[in-house]
């Protein structure tokens, strides 16, 4: 599997891309957004079979450059800003979120089982994008936690699997590559 | 090198007197560069010993960092010799490594790394001293080192007499300070940064009577090495300046290309030590997070150049103290990739994360507009590079260095920070950049 990372200049970049070659024995190409996304521009996003996006600072209006990624029709994932990042794409908003979290572990409702997540998000999706649905919320809150295409290969995780605070981080690149066909 | 001679000295918190005026020894008779654990068993229960030192003599090269040196510069002058190199890298050498703007003024060379002819290596827990030699060296230097080890010298006053320090001038005072802290908690808010280290600096002026011997500044530094033990204790002369690091933080250590990276986070002072403090510490929401986010960030810093799968954490939430202060910390690991050496994984970790925040980039860019001085040395890094895979380096906090200004006056500068999350209380974050600076100002002041 060909996949390529795009780095948000973020710190968590690396540890993503441990996680994806232990989840799927494939070396991402990483390429980073830079201050503007010019490189993004250069990438032959078709010769990949996974893009994935980086968690990143701020706001998605901030990342404007990648729309080609979208366009391009190949699978997505995106980790908390690059889930931010698709639902904004998609016409959803993003905004603060009251009694922000960082760096500490929750629990993630999913077909009605609990999971250990890592959470690091001052921001969250206060309006969904269309042809976007939430199939995962923080346990007991509406907070997405995960949000699939109803038609396409896109996913977003607001949580970080590639954090040493999430049990069982692989388990997430799997859910995401079973929902893209790809495993 | 070859090895030129060896003793055994008494080992252990007894001898901490005995070391101290040989160390002091080396110093003042040889104008040697130190890098001194100082950190037995005996001194801290809670963590495990850090104990070699190595000492500096008659060096035969050395690479003062600049603007325009390059990476490959710094690794060859490091690894091209076969030499082991002592030297620093300050955190103005990371803004510029990382494209970030500073019109601040500093002090210090970006960085300044020394090889030498003669190497002194001392295990504290063994009392094991080893004195290697090039061929090269100084056959007379060489004698007088062997009877200074031999016959050790009477213990010194270390402490200045009849010298008063006033009071140290902060960069930020406690309401500019809070002001800071505010601004970076709506930067929270915002998501530009999840946690970030908020310093002031703090400038002492010198009395004019102090060091005219040349002994003053070594004497405090030994002082502060044999009454508050830290792992990473290093004394260095640069252009102008006489530097003092009293850091207990490292920040990465490859061992044959094992790599240990231990960040601190979750401070705790106290008067009195007591089991529940430790606690406290350990189930403070707050605190945990704090370390939480530095683990995650020194992971992704060493797994640029770690082999996949390799990077593990330890013992996290471990307990030590320092300075009457619990201090909570982990211990992350790794493999250094085959083709990387032990420089490139610094360079692309620099400066450490436990002292910038997280994200890493967007946190130095942010701490550059609200501090309003330069960080200069602070929060860089000490580094020993024996070769390609193997090194130790600190974080330079707790950290000061005496300079003269154009007028010849003296002055010490030192510094403290604070790491902030969104729970961070302003007052409280005030107070703990305030109890860390004491170490050098009760000292100074007393």
């Amino acid at each position: 599997m060909r996949i390529v990372l795009l780095d948000n200049n973020d710190s968590f970049t690396h540890n993503l891309e441990h996680l994806l070659v232990a989840a799927t024995a494939s070396v991402p190409e990483i390429i980073s957004y830079n201050s503007n996304g010019e490189s993004l521009a250069a990438c032959p996003f078709e010769e990949f079979d996974l893009i994935v996006i980086s968690p990143g600072p701020g706001h998605p209006v901030e990342y404007d450059a990648y729309s080609r990624v979208f366009e391009s029709g190949k699978p997505v994932l995106g980790i908390c800003m690059g889930m931010q990042i698709i639902n904004h794409y998609f016409g959803g908003t993003t905004d603060r979120l009251p009694g922000c979290v960082h760096g500490k572990t929750d629990t993630l409702e999913l077909d009605g089982e609990h999971k250990t997540i890592a959470r690091y998000h001052s921001l969250y999706l206060s309006g969904i994008g269309d042809g976007l649905k939430v199939t995962a919320t923080l346990s007991g809150t509406s907070i997405p936690m995960i949000v699939e295409h109803n038609t396409r290969p896109i996913m977003g995780l607001q949580f970080h699997p590639e954090s040493f605070l999430t049990h069982q981080g692989n388990w997430y690149i799997h859910h995401a590559t079973r929902f893209f066909g790809l495993s | 090198m070859q090895r030129v001679f060896s003793v055994f000295l008494e080992a252990g918190k007894v001898q901490r007197e005995k070391l101290a005026a040989l160390f002091h020894g080396f110093a003042t008779d040889f104008d040697a560069d130190m890098f001194l654990s100082g950190v037995t068993e005996d001194d801290t229960p809670l963590r495990r010993s850090a104990n070699s030192c190595v000492i500096g003599v008659d060096p035969v090269a050395e690479l003062i960092v600049e603007k325009a040196t390059t990476r490959e510069e710094i690794k060859d002058f490091c690894f091209n010799s076969g030499l082991e190199t002592l030297g620093y890298l300050s955190y103005t050498y990371g803004l510029k490594e990382r494209g970030i703007e500073t019109k601040k003024k500093n002090t210090l060379p970006f960085g300044h790394f020394r090889q030498y002819s003669i190497l002194i290596n001392v295990n504290l827990s063994t009392g094991f001293l080893e004195c290697l030699a090039l061929e090269s060296a100084n056959q007379r230097t060489l004698q007088r080192i062997k009877n200074l080890c031999t016959t050790p010298p009477q213990r010194p006053d270390l402490l200045p007499k009849n010298i008063h320090f006033g009071q140290p001038a902060a960069s930020m005072n406690r309401e500019e300070y809070i002001k800071g802290v505010e601004a970076v908690l709506e930067h929270i808010r915002s998501g530009d940064t999840y946690q970030l280290c908020l310093s002031s600096s703090f400038a002492l002026p010198v009395p004019s009577n102090f060091d005219r011997d040349k002994t003053d500044a070594i004497g405090l530094f030994m002082y502060l090495w044999r009454e508050f033990p830290a792992a990473y204790y290093a004394w260095f002369k640069t252009e102008n300046a006489e530097i003092l690091s009293t850091s207990p933080e490292c920040f990465l250590r490859v061992d044959n290309g094992v790599i240990t990276s231990e960040p601190i986070k979750g401070t705790l002072a106290f008067e009195q030590f007591s089991e529940d403090l430790l606690t406290q510490l350990s189930e403070s929401p707050k605190e945990s997070a704090e370390l939480s986010m530095i683990v995650d960030l020194i992971r992704n810093d060493i797994s640029a150049h770690c082999e996949y799968g390799s990077v593990t954490v330890d013992r996290h939430k471990d307990i030590f103290i320092v300075d009457n202060m619990l201090q909570m910390y982990s211990v992350v690991r790794g493999l250094l990739k085959k083709d990387s050496t032990c420089l490139d994984l610094l360079f692309d970790a620099f400066p450490g994360g436990s002292i910038t925040g997280c994200p890493k980039q967007r946190s130095m860019e942010i701490i550059e507009k609200l501090e309003p001085h330069s960080r200069d040395l602070y929060s860089g890094s000490f580094i020993h590079i024996k070769n390609e895979t193997t090194m130790n380096s600190s974080i330079a906090i707790r950290t000061g260095w005496f300079t003269s200004d154009d007028s010849g006056i003296k002055q010490f500068r030192y510094y403290a920070g604070s790491g902030l999350v969104i729970d961070s209380i302003p007052e409280l974050e005030f107070e703990e950049t305030i109890a860390k600076a004491e170490k050098f100002r009760k000292v100074l002041s007393s």
